[in-house]
């Protein structure tokens, strides 16, 4: 494979010093697997999430913000510019690959900003839904400390509450545990260290923000969907 | 409180069984042969290949053993391919035999018939307790021979798992759900149900005494039972009936009365005496503190005793049931050597006379302030668990019927009558209040409703309430062909109507409260 | 990494062999504990797991003790039935912890963290794993949850069983959640663990070493891998629900805000059932990998017992329902779990008639790892029939939650795993440290333990069939004979376990050096010194067929096995010379 990091690479056989030389297709197989791994997490937290929503009844309705939409063009279009980092430096364009990586980043950032934006407005939004809710039963008692709220009525609002906050959360620790390694990749762009034969960070980087794309768009759908 | 005997465990011992038998118990119900047979396929099975492999791996340990004249294998192939299928298709076709035997007795066990006795089966940490059709309660599970029984089962707090060892049954007991199976003995005896799944710290503990009985004494047993507060049809001293409800509601679990230290504080030298809360005051342990404890055990928290562990009994002490707090109160104060005016409850602890527990009587515990709650409308032969099944020319209330029905049916293990929350709406004050639906209008609770929410639950969905949790099978104990008049049905909404301040001609059943005489 | 020796490059000369061994390559404590080197870490998962398994071993025998006698022999109340309640919740939480313990921290990690990082690139004649750092974080990884779970015993022992179910888990008030942590923390190490050794088998086989030709071990731990990386996460995922049900009330698993407590138990089994497969797949492996080297004798069926592994973690994954017949599952997915729950023990019962076919001829050396491995043949035997009849849906339903299901799991895992790790163990052990133990005392102490095992857990499956649930900290006295002879089995268990321990600490210091290839095996890790140089190879080992004893001959004076001739060409027939 064109993209496979080539055993020549001198930084590379420095690190396995004593050990192995660096084996060929490793890594993208490792972070395939990795990949897979955290896919199984994802469906399955969704599937749990819509076996739960199915049993409540849906009364409430709990418009998502519009913010959404938003961070989802960023994403999108970071997973755009990650694929052109890879592109660029598979024809060994160093600026190109440069100024994609640190869009790349940029984007990333810009993508949890928005979040937290997002986490705020739905806090607001479920308030109201709380006020709203009070108002039409007397009898209905604010949760606290969510322990022992045996009310029929909480539930429905505290789930909506606990999927949103869940899957979001859950995608945006994905998302910092991607810049991390995403940011290494940047300063190792700067310094000229891949090339055409070597870019395994980049091809790692690259399948990752696939699937942080792909799991977004999946939890997107289902927020969508359960929120009607 | 073991039910063993010397001869029990002689019978477990008993050589004239087949080596098969000495495993599972001699079963005692319908179901108990075609799992016994299953079982004897299997044991009989592994002994062969258990035998087998055990045989082989010693003859070729000793027959084939290394020797300095023989270092190294004989010539022998590597692989055969009919003897591989051969070896995968002999277990294949024995396992498909017993998955199809096991199968089949299992769908026996999923389908109770139609003509079952219903009992009610509330699980708590950590005792059993058991309503009949008559209402009676019990913590000895009565069973009649040779009459196919449905266990409706609803756990208060965590998972439990009704379990009876000679009856060949076992199901889990689910919190939020009503859980069912059945069972039809086929011998009379005393058996012991255990729970079997794990529940916490009494969890070894929590078993009851199973008896079954031929038809007519287990009609008995349960109208015996069915009333607590008298014997042999003298009224018995509120402490003592206390004493009883200690064990059947489960206290004992967690509250000693001998000063050991437990779960929960321990009831003796409680009343009367001093207790630090946890907000650092001292209180004294009067008549109201201990009805708060008991009623509303989140109130108010002791110090050293963290929030969250009673479970709330709600509707077992409060309402037409006050009853049992009093006699809990009393018992409580019985035990204690700082008894006092005010750590007593306030009715007497022997009741006068010698008239019989029924309404007159319940009359005068209703005038109590304590009992100042919609459940005072039901007139007191509800009170409790008095379920003397009125025999006679006199015309009962169907609001009774409908009390009563509210226990045997199961209703109890997720509505309450006082407002608490359950799994599913409480009843009080239901009827004529406004619901509001999913589909986003509100309507008033009226006949139609009612009616339609307890037999066709799935056909409207009420904000808070999760869908599929109320058993659809009322639709046919109620409504349909076999009972055209829907006596039973109108009884229960008679009885919501009762709990309701807001209980209009809208909301009654088109059928009068009190049948005209005969 | 401090010190680096040696050859960078497989393809130059390296140093020729000095007494350097990879245990004494560096002396300094960085140079263990932040090796790269899959032996070493291999070797720190070893004593790490042993002293889990020795406090998981303690408290069983706590347990046993407490059985003793009815009412309690170790925790039981004062008189009153509350204090006995307050007594046996201390009961509780050592049942649960020694449940958490053995599960989590010995019986997933032991095989593939100790054996497997210790073998794995030795099989495949390589330098390393695929990712040695990685492999480092997975070890720490599984010390800091191990780590968390003493945390949370010191807190507040954790008293809801090792299944956590809820809502028990949701309202006790113990330190579910620091627990659930450490576990979680644990089930990633597990992960990690499986893509390594997945990638290493895939990119770093020999030249020649084609699929059908790699060791079975490797094939069992290729199959445990799979299920490590695709079900490891769900309950990563069901822990992390819980622990948010815990702190935040959301309600999924809470039948008071109209959660769905089976739910959970769906989530759980759908993990840990698999995980069982994690736990005894890899013991299979090295069972028939020891089968054929005692017995002298090519195995036989390779692709059937090779594809066994494959077919039992694949559907392995189906077959979680049939844990929770009772729990109200609808009839017909029921009747689906209990077909596939058949289905999957037939794989198994290929293995063992393939195992006994290879003993069939052969010219069986009864050493040690033999007799462990035959007494895994017998005890997993008798573990798998007994989980057959808990897979028929009406035998379940009076079994289920019963002694008999505790005496079904100890009979696989104990019986299986544990004697298949132990039989490795003794395999490897010349190979790890350079050391033979005492041959006589290992024999006798793998027969003291045989007998154990079976006293211990026959009449715990005896005890369940007549109906005795399990987790009872008291019982009826009926059940009292068979709880007597159980403890004394346990007893029994815990004389072996200290023997093992101190023949196997004698050897450490004063064993008789070890061959090469003391047992005469055909497989690569015996092709170099005993202990392995930090290297692994001097030489790049040449690829042969792992189960080929025709060439190995014993020498006395070595006390081992050496080559007498390479056959011009290596393959040579899979059939053995007379």
């Amino acid at each position: 494979m064109v993209g496979e990091p080539q055993p020549e690479s001198p930084n590379v056989s420095q690190r396995y010093a004593g050990k192995q030389l660096h084996v060929p297709g490793a890594g993208t197989m490792g972070i395939s697997l990795l990949v897979g791994s955290l896919s199984i997490l994802f469906l399955s937290s969704l599937i749990g999430y819509i076996c739960y929503w199915y049993s409540f009844p849906r009364s409430i309705t709990v418009h998502l913000p519009w913010g959404l939409w938003l961070s989802t063009a960023v994403l999108i279009f970071s997973s755009f510019t990650i694929h052109w980092a890879w592109l660029a430096i598979r024809n060994d364009l160093q600026r190109s690959t440069r100024i994609a990586l640190l869009a790349t980043l940029i984007l990333g950032i810009a993508f949890l900003g928005l979040q937290c934006w997002n986490w705020a407005e739905i806090y607001g939004a479920l308030q109201s839904a709380d006020q709203a809710l009070k108002a039409l039963h007397p009898q209905y008692v604010s949760p606290i400390g969510g322990m022992r709220m045996a009310h029929a009525l909480i539930y429905e609002k505290q789930a909506l509450f606990a999927a949103f906050y869940f899957f979001t959360v859950l995608h945006a620790m994905h998302v910092v545990g991607g810049l991390i390694p995403l940011g290494v990749v940047n300063a190792k762009a700067r310094q000229n260290v891949y090339s055409r034969n070597y870019h395994p960070g980049i091809r790692y980087c690259l399948i990752y923000w696939h699937f942080l794309d792909a799991a977004w768009i999946l939890i997107l759908i289902t927020l969508l969907v359960t929120f009607k | 409180m073991s039910v063993t005997t010397i001869s029990q465990i002689l019978g477990h011992m008993n050589f004239g069984h087949t080596l098969a038998a000495l495993w599972l118990p001699h079963g005692e119900s319908t179901f108990s042969p075609p799992v016994q047979f299953l079982w004897d396929f299997w044991y009989w099975m592994s002994v062969f290949f258990t035998l087998l492999i055990v045989g082989l791996v010693v003859f070729f340990s000793i027959r084939y053993r290394y020797t300095k004249n023989r270092t190294i294998a004989d010539h022998s192939p590597s692989h055969n391919n009919p003897l591989e299928i051969t070896w995968t298709a002999i277990p294949l076709i024995i396992v498909m035999v017993m998955f199809a035997l096991g199968f089949k007795t299992y769908m026996n066990m999923d389908s109770p018939p139609a003509n079952s006795y219903n009992i009610h089966v509330i699980a708590q940490k950590w005792s059993w307790t058991f309503v009949y059709e008559n209402g009676a309660i019990s913590n000895t599970l009565y069973l009649p021979v040779n009459k196919p029984v449905k266990l409706n089962m609803t756990s208060k707090d965590v998972l439990h798992g009704f379990w009876i060892p000679d009856l060949s049954i076992q199901r889990d007991v689910v919190p939020g759900r009503v859980m069912t199976t059945w069972v039809e003995a086929t011998h009379p005896g005393k058996y012991v149900l255990q729970c079997a799944e794990y529940c916490g710290d009494g969890h070894s503990e929590m078993r009851a005494n199973v008896v079954v009985e031929a038809y007519p004494k287990f009609q008995r047993q349960i109208l015996a039972a069915a009333n607590i507060f008298e014997e042999d049809g003298k009224p018995l001293p509120l402490a003592t009936v206390g004493k009883k409800l200690y064990t059947t509601l489960g206290c004992l679990g967690c509250h000693s009365v001998d000063g050991s230290k437990g779960t929960g504080p321990t009831w003796k030298d409680l009343a009367g005496s001093k207790e630090v809360l946890a907000n650092g005051r001292t209180v004294s342990v009067n008549y109201a503190f201990l009805k708060t404890m008991i009623t509303h055990p989140g109130r108010v928290l002791i110090k050293g005793f963290p929030a969250g562990v009673m479970p709330s009994y709600g509707s077992r002490f409060t309402g037409k049931n006050v009853k049992n707090l009093y006699a809990v109160v009393w018992y409580i104060n019985s035990l204690s050597k700082y008894a006092n005016k005010a750590s007593e409850p306030p009715v007497p602890n022997l009741p006068k006379g010698s008239e019989p527990a029924s309404s007159s009587k319940s009359g005068s515990a209703a005038a109590t302030p304590a009992t100042a709650t919609a459940g005072a409308k039901a007139p007191a032969a509800a009170a409790t668990a008095v379920a003397k099944v009125p025999a006679g020319p006199k015309p009962v209330p169907l609001h009774v019927l409908g009390a009563k029905l509210y226990t045997s049916l199961g209703c109890i293990g997720c509505h309450t009558v006082n407002g608490q929350p359950g799994v599913g709406p409480t009843w009080k004050n239901l009827a004529g209040y406004p619901q509001k639906l999913t589909n986003g209008k509100t309507v008033i609770a009226d006949y139609q409703f009612l009616r339609t929410m307890i037999i066709d639950p799935g056909k409207l969905d009420v904000v808070g309430v999760p869908a599929g949790v109320m058993p659809t099978m009322y639709k046919y104990q109620l409504s349909g062909k076999k009972h055209p008049h829907e006596t039973k049905l109108n009884a229960l909404i008679w009885y919501i109507n009762t709990l309701s301040n807001r209980s209009s001609k809208a909301t009654q059943p088109p059928v009068p409260d009190v049948p005209a005489a005969k | 990494m401090t010190t680096v020796t040696g050859s960078n490059f497989g393809d130059t000369p390296v140093v020729p062999a000095k007494p350097d061994n990879y245990l004494t390559h560096g002396k300094t404590i960085s140079s263990w504990l932040l090796t790269l080197d899959h032996k070493r870490i291999g070797i720190m998962y070893l004593i790490t797991a042993l002293l889990a398994f020795f406090i998981g071993g303690m408290l069983a025998e706590v347990i046993r003790t407490q059985l003793l006698v009815p009412q309690g022999l170790v925790f039981h109340g004062t008189g009153s039935v509350a204090s006995s309640y307050a007594a046996y919740r201390y009961y509780n939480q050592v049942f649960t912890l020694h449940g958490i313990i053995m599960v989590f921290l010995v019986l997933i990690p032991i095989i593939p963290g100790a054996l497997g990082n210790f073998a794995l690139p030795l099989l495949l004649g390589a330098k390393d794993v695929a990712f040695p750092k990685l492999n480092l974080i997975s070890f720490y990884l599984y010390v800091a949850g191990a780590v968390l779970a003493i945390v949370s015993t010191v807190l507040g022992a954790v008293d809801t069983g090792w299944t956590f179910y809820t809502p028990f888990s949701i309202q006790t008030e113990s330190y579910v959640v620091v627990m659930v942590l450490g576990i979680f923390l644990v089930g990633f190490s597990s992960i990690f663990t499986g893509i390594n050794f997945m990638v290493t088998i895939h990119k770093l086989r020999p030249p020649g070493m084609t699929w059908f030709r790699m060791p079975l071990f490797l094939w069992s731990i290729y199959a445990t891998s799979l299920i490590q990386v695709a079900a490891t996460p769900v309950v990563g995922i069901t822990f992390v629900l819980l622990m948010m049900e815990r702190v935040m009330g959301i309600g999924i698993f809470n039948p008071a805000l109209g959660g769905n407590p089976v739910l959970f138990q769906e989530f759980f089994w759908f993990y840990s059932h698999p995980a069982v497969y994690i736990m005894i797949l890899p013991a299979m492996g090295i069972v028939s990998e020891i089968i054929p080297v005692f017995s002298r004798k090519h195995i036989f069926g390779y692709e059937f017992i090779a594809l066994s592994s494959l077919a039992i973690a694949l559907i392995g994954f189906l077959v979680w329902g049939h844990h929770i017949f009772v729990n109200g599952q609808s009839a017909e997915l029921d009747a689906v779990f209990s077909f596939l729950t058949f289905i999957v023990a037939v794989p198994s019962a290929i293995k063992v008639w393939n195992w006994l076919a290879t003993m069939y001829k052969g010219a069986i050396v009864l050493k040690t790892p033999m007799l462990y491995a035959l007494s895994f043949i017998v005890l997993f035997t008798i573990g798998g029939l007994t989980g057959v009849v808990l897979g028929a849906l009406s035998e379940d339903v009076v079994l289920h939650d019963t002694y008999f299901v505790v005496g079904h799991f100890h009979y696989v895992m104990m019986g299986g795993t544990l004697i298949g790790f132990i039989a490795g163990l003794h395999y490897w052990w010349p190979k790890m440290f350079g050391r033979m133990y005492n041959e006589r005392i290992a024999q006798w102490t793998c027969v003291i333990l045989f007998i154990g095992i079976n006293l211990t857990f026959f009449p715990q499956l005896m005890v369940g069939a007549d109906g005795m649930p399990r987790r009872y900290a008291s019982y009826l006295p009926m059940y009292q004979p068979y709880m007597i002879v159980s403890t004394i089995g346990a007893y029994i268990q815990l004389v072996a376990f200290l023997s093992m321990a101190s023949y196997l600490m004698h050897s450490l210091f004063y064993g008789k050096k070890a061959p090469v290839n003391p047992w005469g095996a055909a497989s690569l890790d015996w092709e170099t010194s005993s202990p392995p140089p930090h290297d692994n190879f001097e030489t790049t080992p040449s690829v042969g067929d792992p189960y080929d004893y025709a060439d190995l001959v014993f020498d006395s004076g070595i006390n081992g096995y050496v080559r007498t001739e390479k056959p011009a060409d290596s393959p040579i027939p899979v059939t053995a010379r007379h």
